[in-house]
């Protein structure tokens, strides 16, 4: 039986770049930072806006993709346009494409 | 510190439901609106948001069709609410707050402790003259100079300590145990000058006892006022019997000297007799300054009268005295009616001065041997004239007019002479 296959994940030249020259993502592509606190504190910065939040599922919107965060009694203790931070408990933080 | 900023400027507890919360919370983020306590419950999320940026969110409500309800208020907003019918209240205690603080930084009390020798007196007027007062800057004040300051002002202190705590400025001092002699005059060494005992008025020597100096006088000798009792310069003699150069000291001896004092009291022929009424008036005053405030409208009713006065002043913590007195006066109606003293009268009077001049007299440690006291009256006056024959001590310190000879050749011995 021949494999498929393995899907190569496409680095765009920006990202090659901001490798290459060693500049800090966040700001040259805007990426997300999650820092998360053992398995009880998440603090996200830069995002685009909250999807959808629950007790047990709270999803982000990023530049490029979606970062979802599963737990229980998830609270959001503070929310601006810059940073966020949850608590509660948290099971698994995930990233999906757009 | 934030929590304290967010309750000083008012914050609310919202439950928000509806289509899309989510929506909502990305709206105000994306205006700037900063949300916090964000929690879900089973058909409405509730969170926390700024009394300012809750009148800012009404257009987003509508947008996003959500329902925004105010569950509960925080902070010195609502708490004041009460309040806008007691501005001044609020105000009171506002200026309170401040005149604490204000106050607060200032010296209102200084406490010495410690002295002995050293009256309170004598160092707060100390205190005065190098700056320090009540009513200063506590950041003002020179703690390491002023301790200096204390040890060359008063050499009687061994050791000081100041500190100030709170509102109170501490001084604390310790003065040296053993009693020290009194210090020569400055400039002077004691080898240089000495002092004589001289006689302060005339009279005849009754008993010497000399401890320090040269006695120039001898019992039964009779003196004048400013005589030399005792030298304080006593000779040193080379061989040949000359002076060669004087020893100073201070001359010291127990000398009683008999003498005579005359004195004269005087009390006029008619004198005004007060007849008092029975009827007084009271009434009390604050006094600020030099100014007085009475509690009474009235003036004074009676021709005649005698004012008594009692007055207090107002000391705060011990030593922070007040230009602020308080007290009563009353005040006596009499009548009075011009009488001459009978002969009994005066007699009665001048008896009772004599007697407090004896008294007094005693105390000083004068032994009385004898008086003779005589009444004369003149046109004018009574006139008592009172000689006291008195053994009194005698002798005051009084600088030598002896000065220094220049020494012979060290090779010549010297001889001391003593008596």
């Amino acid at each position: 039986m021949r494999r498929k296959p393995q899907e190569t994940p496409i680095i765009s030249k920006r990202e090659r770049m901001a490798e290459s020259l060693k500049l800090p993502k966040d700001s040259v592509l805007g990426a997300s930072i999650v820092t998360i606190t053992g398995n009880r504190d998440v603090f996200v910065e830069n995002y685009k806006g909250i999807i959808e939040y629950t007790d047990c599922r709270i999803m982000l919107q990023g530049k490029n993709c979606k970062i979802e965060i599963c737990g229980k009694r998830l609270n959001i203790l503070y929310y601006t346009n810059e940073d966020m931070k949850i608590s509660g408990w948290i099971e698994n933080v995930r990233y999906m494409g757009n | 510190m934030l929590q304290f900023i967010r309750f000083l400027k008012g914050y609310l507890l919202i439950r928000v439901c509806g289509n899309a919360p989510e929506r909502f919370i990305n709206l105000c983020s994306n205006h700037q609106i900063f949300l916090w306590d964000i929690q879900i419950h089973e058909e409405f999320y509730t969170m926390k948001i700024g009394l300012s940026d809750f009148y800012r969110i009404k257009g987003f409500t509508r947008k996003t069709g959500t329902k925004v309800v105010v569950t509960e208020r925080f902070g010195l907003p609502f708490l004041s609410v009460g309040m806008k019918k007691r501005k001044v209240f609020l105000a009171g205690i506002i200026i309170s707050l401040g005149f604490w603080l204000v106050m607060s930084a200032h010296i209102w009390t200084i406490r010495l402790t410690g002295n002995y020798y050293i009256t309170e007196d004598v160092f707060m007027d100390f205190l005065t003259e190098n700056g320090i007062t009540h009513g200063m800057k506590k950041s003002k004040v020179p703690v390491e100079d002023l301790e200096k300051a204390i040890r060359n002002q008063f050499p009687i202190v061994t050791w000081t300590s100041v500190k100030v705590d709170g509102s109170k400025l501490l001084i604390q001092i310790k003065e040296n145990e053993l009693l020290k002699e009194e210090e020569q005059p400055v400039g002077q060494e004691k080898e240089e000058k000495g002092f004589d005992l001289v006689a302060q008025t005339d009279g005849i020597i009754v008993s010497i006892v000399t401890r320090s100096g040269v006695p120039l006088v001898k019992e039964g000798q009779e003196v004048k006022k400013g005589d030399i009792l005792v030298q304080g310069a006593i000779p040193i003699l080379s061989e040949d019997g000359t002076v060669c150069r004087y020893e100073f000291c201070e001359a010291d001896a127990d000398i009683m000297l008999e003498c005579r004092k005359t004195y004269v009291e005087e009390m006029p022929l008619f004198y005004r007799e007060k007849n008092y009424s029975g009827r007084e008036k009271k009434r009390s005053f604050v006094e600020i300054g030099a100014h007085r405030f009475r509690f009474s409208i009235l003036g004074i009713p009676y021709e005649e009268y005698d004012q008594l006065e009692q007055k207090k002043e107002v000391i705060l913590f011990y030593t922070f005295h007040l230009p602020l007195f308080y007290g009563s006066e009353t005040i006596r109606e009499y009548t009075g009616s011009e009488k001459n003293y009978t002969k009994d009268e005066i007699k009665e009077i001048f008896t009772h001065k004599i007697l407090k001049i004896i008294q007094t007299l005693e105390e000083k440690g004068v032994q009385i041997t004898g008086k003779n006291v005589t009444m004369k009256k003149n046109e004018k006056k009574w006139k008592m004239e009172a000689e006291f024959l008195l053994i009194e001590p005698a002798g005051v310190l009084q600088e030598t007019g002896i000065c220094q000879i220049e020494e012979q050749n060290a090779d010549e011995q010297s001889v001391e002479v003593t008596e």
